[in-house]
């Protein structure tokens, strides 16, 4: 049995990556195929973290263009579905393995399933806002079984359309990180960064709502007008390179101010242990959603690009972004009210476990016509 | 006054990023936008530019690094930290705007102590 994982971001890296890890304890034979973000030096060049904890990388498709709007990223699908029916020639897997909604696993979907190539999808069924909620159900049209962390995504695949047997309620793989990791110290990474916490810090993960790219400076001016008058210190995370995120890039050095840090990546372990300890996280990012609540820590998710997804009592939404709203929503979050009713919630997206249920369930999948073939129930 | 050698404009190309690093000598320059910092760049910067990237026409924004160490004080105990700890030879002084006020290069600080 060899398995293909696919890999183009940040994110989607942090489900991956603790069902490769079982993979190794399993001593199951997988394979990595590594693109987009993680290879671009202005996008953390995350592979390097990868390769360093151990991850052999098998190939690499560069596939990013410069420019970073909705063309560039478009066309730079196209340039991965050309070299991606490569790689899968090449490495000749019996089932791919994808995470999440982006467009690079949309497209690594389409040549699966042109390749007839069993596809495994983790995080299936899940709305998201943006263009990001469709190309997770249109990657879920393609999947041969679907990994769904919660009860609401499972029910959805079923009123999809998608066949009972393909549905596996597992949990959210990347929460395994959560359970096992060993967390770094708060005061080692205040030493490695120069970064002083002891009056805290908030975490600011901002990502291009594709859809509203031209709302972006407007929704960055509010944050960065009520992020002036917080005292505590702003640890942010470069955006992901879909299409506004140079304009972001651009705003935060425009506006940034001494207590403002940006990180363009940072070791899972580190970002963990700032996510642990942050008096909230702020922004839009699927990190607030689906981590946030296992520390318990406050988030406060903007705009749209969450949209529709199941939450955990620690989120406040923000849909249209003023300074006026964040500062309520923030003055909320820090309440010792909101701060008992978060104090024993439990994630929603799963207890850590995950892995294992997931890799276990691929091999027991017997490659059929029954699993090929897939019956368009609507 | 700081020297014009310590500093880049962000569409700076690599051939003067080098040129004002051997001028200056602190293996160092900071990139400014109307004296707002924008980030550093370190030969270390330009050795990863050129490995990863093989581009001898980037810009300073390309290859800044923007996760750069500063001070808000010209604090050489503060500063003695950062030496150590990173082995840089050059720290900006920034108000709270993130406008450049001083350097600390590494030259000063050994001759300070």
């Amino acid at each position: 049995m060899k398995l293909l994982f696919f890999t183009g971001s940040r994110g989607e890296w942090g489900y991956i990556r603790p069902v490769i890890e079982k993979c190794k304890k399993m001593k199951i034979n997988y394979k990595l195929c590594v693109t987009n973000m993680h290879l671009l030096d202005s996008f953390g060049l995350s592979i390097k973290e990868i390769e360093k904890d151990g991850f052999k990388v098998d190939d690499k498709i560069y596939m990013a263009l410069d420019g970073y709007n909705k063309f560039t990223v478009a066309k730079s699908m196209g340039i991965l579905m050309s070299s991606l029916v490569d790689t899968v020639n090449r490495i000749n897997p019996d089932w791919i393995v994808l995470a999440g909604d982006r467009g690079e696993t949309l497209i690594a979907s389409i040549v699966s399933a042109y390749t007839d190539i069993p596809i495994a999808h983790i995080q299936a069924g899940e709305l998201s806002g943006v263009i990001d909620g469709q190309a997770r159900h249109a990657i879920g049209k393609f999947s041969n079984l679907h990994f769904a962390s919660n009860q609401d995504a499972s029910s959805r695949l079923k009123r999809l359309g998608e066949e009972k047997f393909r549905i596996k309620l597992v949990g959210a793989p990347q929460l395994d990180d959560l359970k096992n990791k060993k967390f770094e110290k708060l005061s080692r990474l205040k030493n490695k960064y120069n970064i002083n916490f002891n009056a805290g810090y908030i975490l600011v993960i901002y990502h291009p709502p594709q859809s509203r790219i031209e709302s972006i400076k407007k929704d960055l001016n509010s944050v960065f007008s009520f992020l002036k008058n917080v005292k505590e210190k702003k640890i942010w995370i470069s955006p992901n390179n879909d299409a506004g995120s140079a304009i972001i890039k651009d705003e935060f050095l425009k506006k940034r101010q001494a207590d403002d840090y940006l990180f363009d990546n940072l070791p899972r372990e580190e970002y963990l242990t700032l996510l642990k300890h942050t008096k909230c996280i702020l922004g839009n990012s699927s990190s607030g959603i689906l981590e946030s609540p296992t520390f318990r820590v406050p988030c406060i998710n903007i705009g749209n690009r969450q949209y529709g997804r199941l939450r955990a009592k620690n989120i406040i939404d923000i849909f249209k972004v003023k300074e006026i709203s964040l500062k309520k929503a923030y003055k909320l979050s820090q309440s010792s009210k909101f701060k008992r009713k978060i104090k024993n919630i439990k994630n929603p997206y799963g207890d850590g476990n995950s892995s294992e249920k997931i890799l276990n369930i691929i091999l027991k999948t017997k490659i059929d016509d029954k699993l090929m073939f897939k019956k368009l129930t609507y | 006054m700081i020297k014009h050698y310590f500093l880049v404009d962000k569409n700076e190309k690599l051939d003067s990023i080098i040129e004002k690093i051997l001028l200056n000598c602190h293996r160092a320059v900071v990139v400014v936008e109307k004296k707002k910092v924008l980030g550093l760049i370190s030969e270390g910067d330009i050795l990863n530019s050129l490995i990863y990237k093989k581009n001898f026409n980037a810009t300073a924004s390309t290859i800044m690094n923007k996760s750069f160490k500063f001070l808000e004080k010209k604090d050489f105990l503060a500063a003695k930290k950062i030496f150590q700890k990173h082995l840089c030879s050059l720290i900006p002084v920034v108000n709270s705007n993130m406008i450049l006020k001083d350097l600390i290069t590494l030259d000063e600080f050994l001759s300070e102590i």
